[in-house]
């Protein structure tokens, strides 16, 4: 669709932009810009932020571009900047966050026992799958789930036939079941 | 932390062959990335991602995402383009926006002539302790077209104010009515508009803000790039491409939806309704051709409409093709305005 958007950068093309060649810059910024914009955005979450931290990670190609080695991956230099300076933006913007604290000093071993239990991404995962669900369907769950209600006292609050709220737990339940295979043991477990 | 370490990598591809639920991070990765979530979610998987628990594998997944973006259809960043060079002083731009300010230190006082002709007056207003806030006031029955200081130019509606400092170090503006802003990038100085009860908050994009006396809603429309809306209740919205914001100014209630960008065609002329309620567009119709519309009765139909009005159609045209499609009222054109009976 656009022809300045060269999905590769030449080693010829770094080297230029290393000797301070405008042109070169343009070709580096137009093949990537996007890419890092877009690739910030899916971590952070916010456009603006995204553009700001793009734009300052193409400012920083500029005046860092001495320090390029033409020789390494031109594509693995610019993700490694993407994606330290996102990470480095979430960090911020969590660090008041306890949690986070807590975290930071729980250390890097990737070696520790929890290693082999991932019940903290299957509830982020369900968290992602209910905050998708149509409104009734997730308060239903919500009831079900969070609150403990049972299906009669559900039917009774918003309303509705019992059969709804059965048929509405299920399909919930299908859609995740989809998701997280374990989840079955965790439900029929209630 | 060592989610950012390389080394954490290496490690983790022996880990990855013999625990095949790894995968769940992976899963968890993806989703976050490729869609949008209720905002606690979002943040769940933000702190989730920093935990430094299944670092390597996360990494992992992230460099996945890197790689299977595509973003062969996103529009060329030009203006990106544009900031970064100013930033790194790369030709161009920095002696645009020289001549800009020039032009504009000249328009300030040749405005006022041209623009009575043009039925639209620049006056110094408010004296507000420090900087002189100019009030660009555009009558009913015509649109304008505001270029400010730093580049971003306003499509500024029928009946609306805009104000700005003549100074404009800050980029801050206020507004009542409606316009379309078109914001010239500066990530160093955000772009401010301020309504009644909304902030928004951008660093270079296109939207749309109405915030109309006499109409019970404001609303921001985003047609590119993104902005941060605070609303006077105290919450915050990030809004992107085809987002529409809409409050309740009576009740606080704050609505999210989408909208086709083509609709606030009316900054090009003409005036477009996009879901709209028949009393939102008498109103704005009211306001546009600077006819009082009188009302008995009250409004059942709520019902939403989307249309647009040609630059030339007439009062008259337009109330013809409204009757045939709005149900529930009768007009009558009197000496003293319209007068709308709902049934």
């Amino acid at each position: 669709m656009d022809s300045c958007m060269n999905k590769f950068v030449t080693e010829e093309t770094v080297r230029s932009l290393q000797s301070g060649d405008h042109q070169a810059f343009e070709t580096v910024f137009f093949a990537y810009f996007n890419k890092v914009k877009y690739f910030i955005y899916g971590l952070i979450k916010s456009e603006s932020d995204a553009e700001e931290i793009a734009q300052d990670i193409f400012v920083r190609v500029w005046t860092n571009r001495e320090a390029i080695d033409p020789d390494k991956n031109f594509t693995t230099y610019i993700y490694v900047s993407a994606r330290n300076a996102a990470l480095n933006f979430l960090k911020k913007r969590h660090v008041r966050s306890s949690y986070v604290q807590e975290q930071i000093h729980v250390g890097s071993d990737s070696d520790n026992p929890e290693d082999g239990f991932f019940a903290r991404e299957i509830d982020l995962l369900i968290q992602m799958s209910v905050s998708k669900m149509p409104e009734r369907r997730r308060r239903i769950f919500e009831m079900s789930r969070n609150e403990g209600l049972s299906n009669d006292q559900i039917a009774q609050k918003l309303n509705i036939s019992k059969k709804t709220v059965e048929n509405q737990l299920s399909i919930a339940l299908k859609e995740l079941r989809e998701v997280v295979s374990l989840i079955v043991l965790f439900f029929t477990a209630l | 932390m060592s989610i950012r370490g390389g080394s954490a990598r290496s490690r983790h591809k022996a880990l990855d062959t013999k625990n095949e639920h790894t995968d769940y991070v992976s899963e968890v990765v993806r989703r976050y990335f490729r869609e949008r979530h209720a905002a606690q979610v979002e943040e769940d998987v933000q702190r989730w991602l920093l935990d430094p628990r299944h670092a390597g594998r996360k990494l992992q997944s992230i460099e996945a995402e890197w790689e299977a973006l595509e973003t062969g259809s996103a529009a060329r960043p030009d203006r990106a383009f544009d900031a970064v060079r100013a930033r790194i002083g790369q030709r161009a731009t920095k002696t645009v926006h020289r001549f800009r300010r020039a032009a504009m230190r000249v328009a300030a006082v040749v405005v006022p002539a041209l623009a009575i002709a043009a039925g639209v007056w620049v006056y110094l207003a408010r004296q507000n302790q420090h900087t002189a806030w100019i009030d660009f006031v555009v009558p009913y029955g015509q649109t304008a077209i505001l270029d400010l200081p730093d580049g971003s130019q306003l499509a500024v509606n029928s009946g609306s104010t805009v104000s700005y400092p003549e100074k404009f170090a800050e980029r801050s503006v206020r507004l009542s009515g409606e316009a379309y802003f078109d914001v010239a990038p500066d990530a160093a100085r955000p772009f401010v508009v301020e309504t009644g009860n909304l902030t928004v908050r951008v660093t270079g994009t296109e939207f749309n803000v109405q915030a109309v006396s006499g109409i019970n809603t404001e609303t921001v429309s985003v047609s590119e790039g993104g902005v941060e809306v605070l609303t006077a209740g105290g919450s915050t919205h990030d809004l992107y491409a085809g987002d529409r914001l809409t409050l309740d100014k009576v009740h606080g209630n704050v609505t999210l939806d989408r909208f086709e960008p083509s609709d606030q065609a009316w900054s090009g002329g003409g005036l477009s309704f996009s879901d709209n309620t028949c009393v939102e567009i008498f109103a704005k119709i009211g306001r546009h051709f600077e006819i009082p519309f009188h009302y008995a009765g009250t409004c059942t139909n709520n019902q939403r409409y989307t249309l647009k009005i040609k630059q030339n159609d007439t009062v008259d045209q337009v109330m013809t093709i409204l009757d045939k499609l709005i149900d529930g009222f009768t007009y009558a054109m009197r000496d003293d305005g319209i007068h709308i009976e709902y049934e």
